[in-house]
């Protein structure tokens, strides 16, 4: 009687605390919105930014991907030498953790002034409320259009039609390839080494795959002559495609990739396995690659600066991934990197001028020019792109001069066509992992490809309905 | 008679050098993964992935080891490691024995119910509250901190079950004695009870000190930050694909496989003792 | 004999030790237990949005095809760990029965080695002697006569290896406790089975075999409910984010823990939860009310 009575009255407590806890999360977000909108009248000052009047340091969160490090560490101090009252603490994080520290702190107001992020993590709740909006508080809305590719704004905006990142870049996955110098030239295949643009159809580039694909004598794959695996990088070829050929995946709210269009477009990828170019089973390519069974992966630019870092008695070159259809450019779009910054600099002028002024150095190219040294990838500084491409802005090394013409390349052929689907809630790492999962089960032979379309229809429903 | 003896015994022996040999390769087979991994750390990333598997490698180095401390910090997640370890084994060795003394040698109203409701707590393994202890950990703000790790496993039920059988043991004369002495019952806990529960709290240490070392899936979900992680999930970031190095991940794996193994070498009894008391690791 | 000074003191304690020990264990514990099944009713983020949506949760995943294939692949998980596991260490434990005493020690030793080392490490080891085509088990296998096997990162038979890597882990763990079992068979029931003339054989099967039953029991129960959570395991050797090729490997923590910090949806992480918890209470019931049942007739 006695225990019963203890247990019941532990549950009852339980219950009682488990309320009062839940609805603690809510009360918050009613207000912040309201003061954002107060402190919109100084952002309108045209050509100089003012630093802040006082001392005042600011926490900013980076990714620890070593080159990201320096990278960031280069500029900031550059900003800081520039506003000798801004102190910035830069502060590595792993990739993984962002989403699962970022959404924490945001909602526990911990969060640090500047945090760096992807686009996908965001893209499940609506900002408003939760960050300071890039518009109109930090500029307006025509000036970040100038500055950057509309496309990538739209990635991160709020229910009220503001942006709320400050594009970075984006590693392109799914976009090019990694080639293995040695094995393509064993092959016989002609390229140029270094970027390759040879290869301006699909076709060119199965060809060149099928070439450098290498054989047991019980006729199994012994060299693979491209590679999707790991699909966490090349899944957005499917959609990227299947919109080429025509699909309209996400319409109305409602998924459905069974259209004939879709299904082209993944029978297209299956013929990699089925015509025995691509071995499902051989692993991933970032392992299989430098160690010579793989002569072709599937990565972002990104893949060419890390191999090289890992591996680097390897030779390799980079392709972009023609499209499927070259009258119709249209491609899925992907997380892209970018700064968001904390609503609590609305309530800080120091912060706030801070703030805008690092925005301000952060719009110039000068950040994408220290960048491209280490890193090779979508670039959304439209300052940046003209600059390369018109020769007034040259990069100091060899390295930096091949990064921003992979750069350049990729970003041109793809950015301004780069699709994003209109009122879906879910986040493209969230498709990403669903596609993934689907094109690996497909490749492994375990179920078809009308199977496939159908699981990835249903489960994105799924996804939407959960949000 | 004599030919049938020796044939007998042949067979005897032909029985048992078979019986040697399997169990031989069975051991082979047990201890094979960890040689490999010793000799393979030495090789570079490059060697190990494309040269043909030879045992001695001319171009041996430490170069693995160097990235795995350096680049990849290892270092700093070993020391988390044993700060959280130590810290989680300290206080459930204490309130274990302390709550285990409370059981065997007191008698108070209601003292069913609290031990029932004490050992309620095993019935549900960690995920079923990881979710809301997750809620809560951030609720205290202590997100991606080593506290975040220990803090909600201070107390451990099987501890405390364990310790009370043990201490139920103590004769209670020897407490009495004590207490006729004048002592306090946190001295006689100090002074008595721990002395005397050191096999016991040794073994209990070894245990709780190997599962809490190799934890994954709490620390996981807590922290993110190289600051703060913990061995196991700084070791998963070699399951992504573009960071499954080979060389570096078997660097680590012997720099923390290596030092357990040798204090089982010397302390082969308790580590066997221990765990099989258990029956199960947590 | 006591003092009327030590009854307060004696009373101090009792509080001093239960009251934070209460309350540790309903923060810590009971509260995030009710919590969980609160929110497996709901559908959030913890963060900035709360609804109730009462049982759709549960239904959804039980119709979920992820849900359903995790379930197949934690039963599959079950029944391959417990039966290859146990049967292995039932040979095992009985071979080194047979040995003397150095003998023992020696081959003991050896077995117990992987249970001692960090699980999380030795899979990484296990993840690279699999590599497929390459890796040392592969060439093994292609110098059996195999071929080249892709082994994880084929979708047939990822999960056994997975599971293959489970039981070389744990053997040493359950030939001890078998081990102990068999030394505490008394000695006068083989001088009476040898003076029947049983053989070897029937020795085992006819006399240890039953009388080690209880820690056979033991070891299935301890290891059906590992496999009902597995979680580690999985997640270190199959490439990220987990689940093997396809789903092929794909388990119920997994899920939960996808569901819950990956993907943010923490109310149907904490159904997914739920129902795993369930699961294995009903599961272990049914085998300690089986046990009863046959130690009964």
């Amino acid at each position: 009687m006695k225990k019963a009575l203890i247990f019941v009255i532990a549950v009852v407590l339980s219950l009682m605390l488990a309320i009062t806890f839940s609805t603690v999360g809510c009360k918050e977000e009613a207000a912040p919105a309201e003061e954002a909108a107060e402190e919109t009248a100084p952002a309108e000052e045209a050509g100089e930014v003012m630093g802040p009047e006082n001392e005042v340091e600011l926490d900013w969160w980076f990714q620890d991907w070593t080159a990201g490090i320096e990278i960031t560490t280069e500029f900031t101090n550059e900003v800081m030498a520039k506003y000798p009252n801004i102190k910035i603490n830069i502060i590595p994080i792993t990739y993984e953790s962002l989403t699962e520290k970022t959404i924490p702190a945001l909602s526990a107001g911990t969060e640090p002034d500047v945090i760096f992020g992807y686009a996908s993590y965001l893209e499940e709740l609506d900002p408003v409320g939760l960050l300071l909006p890039l518009t109109p508080d930090i500029m307006s809305k025509a000036e970040a259009e100038s500055i950057w590719y509309k496309s990538v704004l739209q990635q991160m905006e709020g229910s009220d039609g503001n942006y709320y990142m400050l594009p970075w870049g984006c590693g392109g996955d799914g976009y090019g390839a990694v080639v293995h110098n040695e094995l393509m030239e064993a092959a016989g295949v002609e390229f140029t080494p270094g970027v390759i643009t040879e290869w301006d159809t699909w076709d060119k580039i199965v060809d060149a795959a099928a070439a450098a694909t290498q054989y047991n004598d019980d006729g199994s794959i012994k060299v693979s002559g491209i590679s999707m695996d790991p699909y966490l990088n090349s899944w957005p070829i499917f959609p990227s495609f299947a919109m080429q050929l025509g699909a309209q995946p996400f319409k109305d709210g409602v998924w459905d990739w069974t259209e004939p269009a879709s299904k082209q477009a993944m029978e297209a990828l299956n013929k990699l396995v089925t015509d025995k170019i691509f071995d499902p089973q051989g692993g991933d390519a970032y392992t299989a690659l430098p160690q010579g069974s793989v002569a072709m992966g599937i990565f972002g630019a990104w893949a060419i600066g890390a191999l090289g870092v890992d591996y680097p008695e390897l030779e390799l070159s980079f392709t972009s991934i023609p499209p499927i259809n070259p009258d119709n450019l249209i491609y899925s779009s992907l997380a892209w990197g970018g700064y968001f910054f904390s609503k609590k600099a609305a309530d800080d002028p120091d912060k706030l001028a801070a703030v805008k002024a690092i925005a301000a150095e952060l719009s110039t190219s000068r950040h994408t020019e220290i960048a491209i040294e280490k890193w090779a990838g979508l670039i959304a500084n439209l300052e940046f792109l003209e600059g390369f491409q018109n020769g007034t802005i040259v990069p100091k090394t060899d390295d930096g001069k091949r990064n921003a013409a992979i750069g350049v390349d990729l970003t041109l052929s793809h950015v301004p066509y780069i699709v994003y689907y209109e009122g879906s809630k879910i986040g493209s790492s969230t498709i990403g992992v669903i596609t993934g999962n689907e094109m690996s089960a497909l490749f492994t032979g375990q179920q078809d490809v009308d199977t496939t379309l159908q699981n990835l229809t249903d489960l994105l429903n799924e996804e939407e309905a959960l949000r | 008679m004599r030919a049938t003896i020796t044939s007998y015994h042949r067979r005897r022996l032909a029985y048992r050098i078979i019986l040697y040999i399997i169990l031989g390769i069975g051991g082979f087979i047990m201890i094979y993964p960890f040689l490999w991994m010793i000799i393979n750390s030495f090789r570079s990333n490059f060697n190990l992935m494309t040269a043909p598997l030879t045992i001695f490698d001319p171009e041996a180095s430490l170069e693995n080891y160097v990235m795995a401390f350096g680049r990849l910090k290892l270092g700093r997640a070993f020391l988390n490691s044993v700060i959280v370890s130590a810290v989680i084994t300290v206080f459930v060795l204490f309130t274990s024995s302390i709550s285990g003394f409370l059981f065997a040698k007191f008698r108070f109203k209601g003292k069913e119910a609290l031990f029932m409701y004490v050992l309620g707590t095993l019935m549900a393994p960690i995920y079923v509250i990881l979710i809301p202890l997750f809620r809560l950990v951030n609720a205290m703000g202590l997100l991606d901190t080593l506290a975040a790790i220990f803090v909600p496993f201070l107390i451990h039920a099987f501890g405390i079950f364990l310790m009370r059988q043990f201490i139920a043991g103590i004769p209670d004369s020897l407490i009495d004695a004590a207490r006729i002495d004048g002592a306090s019952d946190f001295g006689i806990y100090v002074r008595l009870i721990l002395p005397l529960t050191m096999p016991a709290l040794s073994v209990l240490g070894i245990l709780i000190f190997l599962w809490s070392w190799d934890e994954l899936l709490w620390p996981l979900v807590v922290v993110h930050s190289d600051a703060s992680k913990t061995i196991p999930v700084w070791l998963t970031v070699f399951t992504q694909a573009e960071a499954k190095l080979p060389g570096p991940s078997l660097a680590a794996s012997t720099v923390v496989i290596i030092p357990v193994l040798i204090v089982y070498f010397f302390f082969q009894r308790n580590f066997i003792k221990g765990m099989t008391m258990t029956g199960l690791k947590y | 004999m006591q003092t009327p000074l030590a009854r307060p003191k004696r009373r101090l304690f009792i509080w001093a030790v239960s009251v934070p020990l209460v309350i540790y264990i309903a923060l810590f514990f009971y509260w995030p237990l009710g919590y969980n099944v609160m929110i497996s009713f709901a559908k959030t983020n913890l963060m900035t949005t709360f609804q109730w949506t009462g049982f759709s949760n549960y239904v959804s995943l039980f119709q979920s095809d992820l849900f359903r294939g995790s379930l197949w692949n934690n039963i599959q998980y079950l029944l391959i760990l417990v039966i290859g596991g146990i049967v292995t260490s039932i040979i095992i434990a009985e071979l080194i029965s047979l040995c003397t005493r150095v003998w023992k020690r020696v081959f003991t030793f050896m077995f117990f080695t992987p249970v001692v080392t960090s699980m999380v490490a030795s899979a990484l080891i296990w993840k690279l002697l699999y590599f497929p085509k390459t890796g040392l088990f592969s060439q093994v296998s292609n110098f059996l006569g195999f071929g080249p096997q892709t082994f994880l990162y084929d979708p047939r038979i990822a999960l056994i290896c997975i599971i293959i890597f489970d039981i070389w882990k744990d053997t040493g763990l359950r030939v001890v406790i078998l081990l102990a079992a068999l030394d505490q068979v008394p000695d006068t029931l083989f001088e009476a089975a040898d003076l029947d003339g049983a053989s070897e054989w029937s020795k085992f099967f006819r006399i240890k075999l039953p009388l080690i039953f209880p820690q056979i029991f033991f070891l299935m129960v301890i290891y059906s409910i590992n496999a009902l959570r597995v979680f580690t395991q999985i997640f270190m050797l199959t490439d990220y984010p987990g689940g093997g090729p396809g789903t092929s490997t794909y388990v119920l923590n997994l899920l939960m823990y996808h569901q819950s910090f990956r993907k943010t949806t923490f109310g149907i992480g904490a159904s997914t939860a739920t129902v795993i918890f369930i699961l294995l209470f009903i599961f272990v019931l049914m085998q300690i009310r089986l046990n009863m049942r046959r130690s009964q007739t």
